[in-house]
């Protein structure tokens, strides 16, 4: 019985896709021998040929860049390759950029005050077909389905709104928890705060509720 | 006020803030003894981040300042705590709100402070 995910035992192979050359070398560094780091690229286009060669386990990308950003690299992989996995990296960024970043594939959105081994196990989250969220993610994740009822505009009701344990386990995520913490603090095994989680992710990318946008809108202001 | 805190004391802050409302008096008061706790985790607990949390809901607002660093064993009396009671208890309590505090020894403190909602 000590089946463990298949990634857990082999290095996985990663593109990193940010505009700064010293940053990217940064990210090298601080992931250590546990990541290996196959390619990076600082372009849209260049991007899109590295993960076209080396078919990573996961890519990390920045939510802004000059020509397009993380969700210009994903929606364009993700019509040949809807499998590639997509973790957003960035620094403290406008919501409607992260949304978007989210709602064109990423699996999760982590900030770059991130250490090397958190971000070594967020990237293994994810190529394990799990979310990732920062505290900022939960939090803008909070706000945005804050308003309570139904989204309107037809949605499925069903992907407009958390339910109060998705909440609960999200305000653990915003004030600092990682997943093990959530998971004891709510005693539930960190499996089903994976489920929760990746349930949250399904409902940010597919609902249709149309406070999503108006929110990310409006925050835009402040 | 968190860029100033990160300024003088090499700690980065990670806000995450939810909700919106006006700073009246009893804001104020919670983002005062928001900024002790930060302070006191700065000082204390020997990390480089702190991860503070405002959350605004119709009934109160509610601030956490968590640190992943040394924590301490709230039965003990630890004499450098003692600004916690003023500037932290009795700041709150004057504005109608409380604070708790949960930390163990290798397991970080968590400041939970709380006033009534707008």
């Amino acid at each position: 019985m000590s089946a463990e995910p298949t990634t857990d035992r082999r290095r996985l192979r990663v593109v990193l896709v940010d505009d700064h050359q010293l940053f990217r070398s940064g990210v090298r560094t601080e992931l250590g021998p546990s990541v290996d780091v196959v390619a990076d690229a600082g372009t849209v286009d260049s991007a899109i040929a590295a993960i076209d060669v080396h078919r990573p386990d996961v890519v990390l990308v920045d939510v802004h860049m000059p020509d397009g950003g993380g969700a210009a690299v994903i929606r364009r992989v993700h019509r040949d390759r809807p499998d590639t996995r997509f973790l957003a990296l960035s620094v403290s960024d406008a919501p409607e950029d992260v949304i978007a970043t989210i709602r064109a594939g990423a699996r999760g959105y982590v900030t770059k005050t991130i250490s090397g081994p958190e971000l070594a196990e967020a990237i293994r989250r994810i190529a394990d077909g799990d979310a990732v969220f920062s505290p900022r993610l939960a939090g803008f994740v909070l706000d945005a389905f804050a308003s309570g009822g139904a989204g309107g505009g037809g949605g499925d009701p069903e992907l407009d709104q958390l339910t109060p344990r998705e909440r609960e386990v999200l305000r653990l995520i915003a004030r600092g928890y990682a997943y093990k913490e959530v998971a004891r603090r709510l005693s539930l095994s960190v499996k089903t705060i994976e489920t929760h989680v990746s349930s949250v992710l399904r409902k940010l990318q597919l609902s249709n509720r149309h406070e999503l946008t108006r929110w990310a809108t409006e925050r835009k202001l402040l | 006020m968190v860029a100033e805190v990160e300024d003088d004391h090499a700690v980065r802050v990670e806000l995450v803030v939810v909700g919106d409302a006006a700073l009246d008096d009893r804001l104020t008061a919670l983002a005062l003894a928001g900024r002790e706790a930060v302070l006191n985790a700065a000082h204390h607990a020997g990390v480089d981040t702190v991860d503070v949390y405002l959350e605004v809901e119709p009934d109160q607002v509610a601030l956490f300042v968590r640190d992943r660093g040394k924590g301490f064993d709230p039965n003990g009396v630890d004499p450098d705590r003692r600004g916690l009671a003023e500037s932290i208890h009795g700041r709150l309590g004057r504005a109608g709100g409380r604070a708790e505090v949960r930390s163990s020894v290798g397991e970080g403190t968590e400041v939970e402070l709380t006033v009534p909602g707008p």
